[in-house]
């Protein structure tokens, strides 16, 4: 017996798959289009599902990126731009 | 004085927007608060004195290929004999700088993101390095193509091997949902 699968936003989870990390990177997903894509996850639990882990990991790692940044080295590197910029004006 | 004046607005409007994440990607590379300040003023100063001659396409990736330059310069003047090989030089230092401090937690799921940091400290460097530029410093795949100086398919593979990794670890401590890993 033959199956027809379900793709949804008429995408195969396969290219989803392949596809998915790019789409969480905001990075290009051609050639399948973003709206598609977005309705296929809406739709496919599994590959919603597995998007939202990817998401999670993603948003985990960008907390930690933030905590560990160090507020008196940007403070000083801030200035130090900036003392540039007012020395090449005068 | 007004080529004076332009320069200085360029590099206002191109260069200080970016010294967040330039110091993002320094300490990325050197594991170290001082010596990503030191890489950073460094970057700023050889972006001062090129500010003339660059064309206002991709800011970032201009400072990051200055950065990277900058920092290869400072690696050979540190251990010369790791220069071959840029990528391999970089992953070497982070060996030898051993791990970074523990970021402060201020988190919506202490556990989840205890589990996550783990993860990410068990990869392989050149898997974690590639990861830390993307999702930590928020790079692009072409940013952090030129800043490591590795094909941005390099980075790509190494990318989806480092989440899958850490996916497969999560689900492994019954974190994710179960199901392909792929």
């Amino acid at each position: 017996m033959i199956f027809k699968r379900k793709r949804p936003g008429g995408l195969s989870c396969r290219d989803v798959g392949k596809n998915l990390q790019s789409y969480l990177d905001r990075e290009t997903v051609e050639p399948l289009s973003v709206s598609q894509l977005e309705q296929h996850l809406e739709l496919c639990r599994q590959c919603g599902l597995e998007a939202e882990v990817y998401r999670s990991i993603k948003e985990s790692l960008a907390r930690a990126g933030r905590a560990q940044d160090d507020a008196g080295s940007l403070d000083r590197l801030r200035a130090f731009g900036q003392k540039l910029v007012e020395e090449d004006s005068t | 004085m007004g080529v004076n004046e332009s320069a200085s607005a360029a590099f206002e409007k191109y260069v200080l927007p970016e010294v967040d994440v330039l110091y993002r990607v320094a300490y990325s590379l050197t594991r170290n608060a001082s010596d990503a300040e030191d890489l950073v003023q460094d970057t700023m100063l050889r972006a001062y004195r090129a500010i003339e001659r660059f064309d206002g396409r991709y800011p970032r990736a201009w400072l990051l290929t200055i950065l990277r330059n900058a920092q290869v310069n400072r690696v050979r003047r540190k251990r010369p004999e790791l220069l071959r090989d840029p990528d391999t030089a970089l992953e070497r230092l982070r060996d030898e700088a051993g791990e970074a401090g523990e970021p402060e937690s201020l988190v919506v799921d202490a556990t989840f993101d205890a589990r996550i940091e783990q993860a990410f400290r068990d990869l392989p460097d050149k898997f974690r390095i590639v990861l830390e530029m993307v999702d930590l410093n928020g790079l692009s795949y072409q940013e952090t193509a030129e800043t490591l100086d590795v094909p941005v398919g390099t980075i790509m593979s190494r990318l989806h091997r480092a989440r899958t990794r850490i996916r497969k670890q999560l689900t492994a401590e019954g974190l994710g949902p179960k199901g392909s890993t792929r």
